[in-house]
């Protein structure tokens, strides 16, 4: 009993302290944003805001349309999501239930992909986006990343999980390829595809060097893009209040997210870990 | 931006779109336009990358539109020369920094000692007079630098300006050819690395996390460090009326020596695929020039003006928060030489200050190494 008490404490005592070390960062990144500049860069540094002031905020939102910024990051967020869902899912199901030559083999070369670093690709990828006319563009922005290696490997897993018995019936009834897919297969992937879901809104929408690269106009720019630019918004000073009240601004949909979807984050990380 | 609408009211058959970056990922994104074929037809570039886009006529020299060109900006004598490469004007410089050594005025005095400008104009401005002053005001408390007297930063352009001022070669006028194994080098090197290890009045360059000029020095407990001259518009934002501080020259190893102005320039260059020259060229001259400089000045950038333009001139004394704001003008007539390089870079981050933060952190004797550094340094010259 006393061992099951010293163990629940130690347990509960490192759980706290590592929770302590992941929440600092966002505690010291919301109370900067309510700090005056002096005190921002005062050495050592001060935690609690003396005095406390929202301006920063304020005066952030003035410098740039923030709230542009935003849109378009949750815009290419839900785009990207939406259609590696489907792309994902198509391929997935083909690698995991339809039986063709080489299938396996080309799964493994398609798998392989993954190991290409993004520098190696990005200028290649920038030049055939420029020959469709898509910097600049939404399409530019959303159309590369709509199809990944990843996510045809993950929903692949959960899809190897999912009984054929459940689709015998199916096919007796004369359920072709793509209504087996639709109809029976998508309904009981939920889970993955949520897992998915969350994974790529959450990496689509803190995605920096491809939207960085791709638009050059205020109106298409995302709002990591956005923070970026505020690192030195007139002097070699990162104004870092300013900066820390968009950053808060910022995070709020991620946050949401994995507050509401974070059963399927630790899901999608499981499953991706699962064999063959 | 106010200066590209009067330009397209003067040109109506012109379009200009200005684009802006983070300062980080610039080259990031200038490089991947540049490869598509799309870079921008005017661009700012660093001084120590325009070689390299010069060398891939990525841009034009501009020396053709310059000569006689009576529109041109009214450089500094010295200033067109940071432009060059391999003796052709690539680029109009704009947006210079130059380095200086900023000094809390009232350490000195609680201390009791004159400060750097009062020696200066004893004519007694001088390393010896440095060293006392950061060894009177440093103080330790225990295994704890509580007052730091000097802060040794691990920047290249320290090891260079001291150098100089001790009559030193860091690097000859053509850029490539590197002697630091030199003795006043080594001197200069020695004498930098000692306020770390024999003196212990500057923090060592773990603690000073990458260069942290602003917030050590607004602490108000650092006496005297080496930055950019604009640095002082930072601090005063950050301090405001805390303490007073001022600007002045490196001083010269002796009484009377050589001062030499370490400063560079942003450079504008013209794409050679721009679609029209006369236009680049047009805006090229207008980016750089005393009307653009006073609105960065205005805007709290405090730029060393390489344009001699009164009312430019003016408005960066004004707006100033020091005294001696005249020092980045009389550094701009002593330039030192500049290793600026195709291989700048890679000389700089490889090889000299990771050097440099060896000798400082006491792993490195700087008498049994500095001849092979100088070797790899020259080994990475452009032939």
């Amino acid at each position: 009993m006393r061992r099951h008490v010293i163990g629940w404490t130690a347990t509960h005592v490192l759980m706290i302290a590592l929770a302590i070390i992941m929440v600092f960062p966002f505690v010291t990144m919301l109370l900067t944003s309510t700090m005056t500049l002096a005190q921002a860069y005062s050495f050592p540094p001060d935690l609690i805001p003396k005095p406390f002031t929202i301006a920063p905020y304020f005066q952030a939102l003035q410098l740039r349309p923030f709230h542009i910024y935003l849109l378009n990051s949750l815009l290419v967020a839900f785009v990207i999501t939406v259609g590696r869902l489907f792309t994902c899912s198509l391929g997935a199901f083909a690698f995991a239930r339809l039986q063709f030559p080489g299938r396996d083999a080309i799964f493994w070369v398609y798998l392989s992909t993954l190991m290409l670093p993004e520098q190696v690709t990005l200028i290649p990828l920038f030049f055939i986006v420029k020959n469709f006319g898509w910097i600049d563009k939404y399409q530019g922005l959303t159309i590369p990343f709509i199809v990944t290696a990843f996510g045809v490997f993950l929903l692949r897993q959960f899809f190897l999980t999912i009984p054929r018995e459940l689709e015998d019936a199916a096919i007796i009834d004369g359920c072709g390829p793509f209504g087996l897919y639709w109809r029976i297969i998508l309904p009981l992937a939920v889970p993955g595809l949520a897992a998915l879901g969350v994974l790529t809104f959450v990496n689509a929408y803190n995605m920096f060097v491809w939207p960085l690269i791709v638009t050059n106009s205020d109106s298409m720019r995302t709002i990591v893009v956005g923070i970026g630019l505020l690192t030195a918004d007139n002097t070699n000073l990162t104004n870092w209040p300013r900066m820390m009240a968009i950053s808060s601004i910022a995070v709020i949909p991620s946050l949401l997210i994995f507050v509401f979807g974070q059963r399927y984050f630790v899901q999608g990380i499981t499953l991706s870990g699962l064999k063959g | 931006m106010d200066l590209s609408d009067e330009y397209m009211k003067a040109n109506p058959n012109v379009t200009i779109k200005t684009e802006d970056v983070p300062f980080n990922d610039y080259m990031k994104k200038l490089q991947t336009m540049f490869a598509a074929d799309i870079g921008p037809d005017v661009l700012w570039n660093s001084i120590w990358r325009q070689p390299r886009f010069a060398q891939a006529d990525s841009i034009i020299p501009l020396d053709e539109l310059a000569k006689n060109d009576a529109s041109l900006p009214k450089y500094a004598p010295t200033a067109l020369e940071m432009g060059k490469t391999n003796g052709k004007l690539f680029g109009l410089p704009a947006a210079a920094s130059t380095w200086v050594l900023h000094y809390n005025s009232d350490l000195f005095k609680e201390a009791g000692l004159k400060n750097p400008a009062e020696l200066k104009a004893a004519g007694d401005w001088t390393w010896q007079r440095l060293l006392e002053a950061a060894l009177t005001i440093g103080k330790r408390e225990g295994d704890r630098l509580v007052t730091q007297g000097f802060m040794t930063d691990r920047q290249a352009y320290s090891w260079m300006s001291f150098a100089y001022n001790n009559n030193g070669v860091f690097v000859a006028d053509d850029r490539r050819s590197f002697t630091v194994d030199t003795q006043p080098c080594i001197d200069a090197l020695q004498f930098l690395a000692d306020f770390i290890q024999k003196h212990k009045v500057s923090s060592t360059l773990t603690d000073q996390q990458g260069g942290d000029y602003v917030p050590r020095f607004g602490t108000g407990r650092l006496a005297m460090m080496v930055t950019w001259a604009g640095t002082a518009g930072d601090v005063r934002s950050v301090v405001q009326d805390k303490f007073q501080f001022d600007i002045i020259e490196i001083p010269p190893a002796k009484a009377g020596g050589r001062v030499g102005g370490y400063w560079h320039a942003n450079l504008l260059n013209v794409n050679s695929k721009a679609k029209s020259r006369e236009h680049a060229w047009g805006l090229t001259k207008l980016v750089a020039g005393a009307k653009a400089e006073i609105m960065r000045v205005n805007t709290g950038q405090l730029n060393t003006p390489l344009v001699d333009d009164p009312e430019l001139i003016q408005a960066y004394k004004t707006k100033s928060p020091v005294k001696n704001s005249q020092v980045v003008f009389d550094l701009l007539k002593t330039p030192i030489t500049l290793p600026y390089n195709e291989n700048w870079e890679e000389q700089r981050f490889k090889v000299i200050e990771p050097y440099m933060a060896e000798v400082y952190d006491g792993g490195k004797s700087i008498a049994q190494s500095i001849g092979a550094i100088n070797k790899q340094i020259n080994d990475l010259s452009p032939k």
